[in-house]
């Protein structure tokens, strides 16, 4: 089933940012918030936790480390020794920079990765773009139609500074 | 948390002109969609055919094998592994432009980032050519892999720097990739919504992953850019540090060295800092683009490329100090006996003049804000730079232990059609890049329009000549009367 959604469109940032408190005080149900660049300030406005992201990418990288790290154990002390100018087979300090290098790599495509993942962003992806001026110079509000009275949203939109309200039709199966 | 964006009001505009958000889109994705210059062409053409003849020298190479290099028993190490060092180094301005000046929280880096991560791949490109032509048998090349194998239990050396290199030039790319690609989905949305012809549209909905702007995806970007800024930079010191450690562990006099690490480390800076001038010079005229990559850009740069050069020409006096002072070694005191007065004091003092005398010049705030100056600048320290990678590898080999097999050196056609093929890979996959995607990462400089163009400081700065100064001291006593109260 097709979805309706209703955008209020600001032509400035702050005015988007000085509208969230009075639309919520409306009774208005926000959906999502687009913009062209990232708006400093907004999570806490609109209530997004902070990403756990970075414990991932801790969490990989520790991983990987481990991974590097017993692996290069294995070789040099039980698969191949080889002694090295009379130096002990677990030759740790020597095996830093290549544990090293596989962290960072691991934590660095393991975040980046799970980021895309957890957004729905990769090549392919049946996104319905709302509004082409969102990655120009547009900031937009959109509500969810089944759950906001759309005169009343629009209303409060209208008082709050959007420069233009229009309903959006999300086609069945897309995402926005 | 996340990287506020503050500009003093002192500080210079980073924008001329614009004051809105699309005339920047206009600006800076015009160049996309309009069809390439003449110039644009000539420059394409010039550099594919560089590069077509570089791809030959190679195929040359790997038929006949590296005999047909000038390399001999003693100067085993030549054009080919100065080159790797070379296009390593220019790598890692990229990195510090995004990831170290990121972090610093350098507002001006936004001009110039995108453009100088493109160079940063395209430089470990070309270094990554050289030492996996020098292995001889390509074909044979995942034998640097540690992978389980037929040849009995044999495994790569993991104490070797040879194999660190495997790893830390590998990891620097894909994580660079990584890192440069994050920050162009939401500018490649941008050409996405734009485009008006079928198959540009198709094209850009696949790359731009379908990126939509929505504050969660930001908050999610902006934490993994800022994480990948924080493990880039420890990352793209070990990669030049370990490229100082494939001479550094060797007992070779000139090679066997302790400062090597930083100072190659500020070596790669200072020369990758010559090189995005060097581009971004071009590509500001070309591209019509002074009023995003400007004189403020540009002085900055300068600013780190006589500090970088300053470090270098510290390391190089270092050096001698510690060689003829310090070592109390008769092979020391002749390396460096040799590279200043030897068969190769011209690469010596080439490097000499390039890269300490010639940055000095950028003392003088004239100089540093001179385009033509900072060009010609750029070009030398490149040329210095190159030396520098020479006189370490060639000047220490060629005269050894053994004054019966002392030699000389001088390149082949094959491979001195190497390096210019290299050139040619660099300047047409910079080219290509310049066609098609956004050369100024344009989302960021949005986030600092406001805060950083030339009207909007024209009116602080007005402001703050009104109130800040001129303020008499019995009225700040008042002032300070009444807060306590």
């Amino acid at each position: 089933m097709s979805k309706k959604v209703l955008l209020g469109i600001f032509d400035d940032e702050e005015h988007l940012m000085n509208a969230v408190q009075p639309m919520k005080d409306s009774g208005a149900k926000l959906h999502k918030i687009y913009s062209p660049f990232p708006l400093h300030g907004i999570d806490d406005k609109i209530g997004l936790k902070e990403s756990r992201l970075h414990t991932a990418g801790f969490c990989i990288g520790l991983t990987g480390f481990a991974l590097m790290f017993a692996f290069i154990t294995w070789i040099n002390v039980s698969s191949w020794p080889q002694t090295f100018g009379g130096k002990p087979h677990f030759a740790m300090p020597a095996w830093v920079p290549v544990t090293f290098e596989f962290t960072v790599l691991t934590s660095s495509w393991g975040m980046g990765l799970l980021m895309l993942a957890v957004s729905q962003l990769w090549p392919g992806v049946d996104r319905h773009i709302l509004d082409p001026r969102i990655t120009d110079d547009k900031f937009v509000m959109t509500y969810d139609l089944d759950e906001n009275n759309e005169s009343s949203v629009s209303a409060a939109l209208k008082s709050n500074g959007a420069s233009e309200i229009r309903i959006e039709e999300i086609p069945e199966g897309k995402i926005i | 948390m996340s990287h506020h964006p503050y500009v003093s009001p002192i500080r210079e505009p980073l924008i001329l002109g614009a004051d809105n958000y699309h005339q920047l889109t206009e600006d800076i994705i015009k160049p996309i969609e309009n069809k390439p210059t003449k110039l644009w062409w000539m420059g394409f053409i010039v550099s594919a055919m560089v590069a077509a003849f570089g791809v030959f020298t190679i195929g040359w190479e790997i038929w006949y094998g590296t005999g047909t290099w000038n390399l001999n028993r003693t100067i085993n190490w030549g054009w080919d592994i100065t080159n790797f060092v070379w296009w390593i180094g220019i790598g890692h301005a990229g990195t510090l432009i995004s990831a170290i000046l990121l972090l610093f929280r350098q507002k001006w880096r936004t001009g110039v980032n995108r453009a100088a991560e493109a160079m940063t791949i395209f430089a470990v490109i070309c270094a990554g050519i050289y030492p996996i032509f020098h292995m001889g048998r390509v074909w044979l090349m995942f034998f640097i892999m540690p992978y389980p194998n037929s040849r009995g239990p044999l495994w790569t050396n993991f104490t070797s720097p040879l194999l660190w290199d495997v790893f830390a030039i590998s990891t620097y790319f894909s994580v660079s990739v990584l890192f440069w690609y994050l920050g162009l989905l939401p500018d490649l949305a941008t050409v996405r919504d734009r485009a008006k012809a079928s198959w540009a549209k198709k094209l850009y909905t696949k790359l731009s992953f379908g990126w939509s702007g929505e504050a969660k995806h930001w908050q999610r970007h902006e934490a993994v850019s800022l994480v990948l800024a924080g493990l880039s930079t420890p990352l793209v010191l070990s990669v030049h540090t370990i490229v100082s450690f494939d001479f550094a562990t060797s007992v070779i006099p000139g090679w066997h060295t302790t400062i090597f690490p930083p100072y190659f480390v500020a070596g790669a800076i200072f020369s990758g800092f010559a090189m995005v001038l060097t581009l971004v010079l071009v590509v500001r005229k070309v591209m019509n683009l002074e009023n995003y990559i400007t004189l403020a850009h540009i002085e900055s740069m300068n600013k780190v490329i006589v500090l970088t050069g300053s470090i270098v020409g510290v390391a190089y006096i270092t050096e001698i100090v510690i060689a003829l002072f310090y070592s109390a070694n008769i092979y020391e005191y002749y390396a460096f006996y040799n590279r200043t007065f030897g068969p190769y004091a011209w690469s010596y003092w080439g490097m000499m003049t390039c890269n300490v005398i010639s940055p000095q010049f950028f003392w003088i705030k004239k100089l540093r804000r001179s385009i033509l100056f900072t060009f010609f600048m750029s070009i030398f320290i490149n040329i210095g730079m190159w030396f520098e990678r020479f006189v370490i590898i060639v000047t220490s080999l060629h005269r050894d232990y053994l004054p019966s097999s002392w030699a000389y050196y001088f390149p082949s056609w094959v491979e001195i059609g190497m390096f210019c093929g290299t050139l040619g890979i660099f300047m047409t996959s910079f080219l290509l890049f310049a066609k098609f995607m956004p050369v100024i990462a344009l989302a960021e400089v949005k986030s600092i329009l406001k805060l950083a163009n030339d009207k909007h400081l024209e009116k602080t700065k007005l402001h703050t000549d009104m109130h800040g100064h001129g303020v008499t001291d019995s009225e700040m006593k008042k002032h300070i009367h009444g807060m306590h109260h």
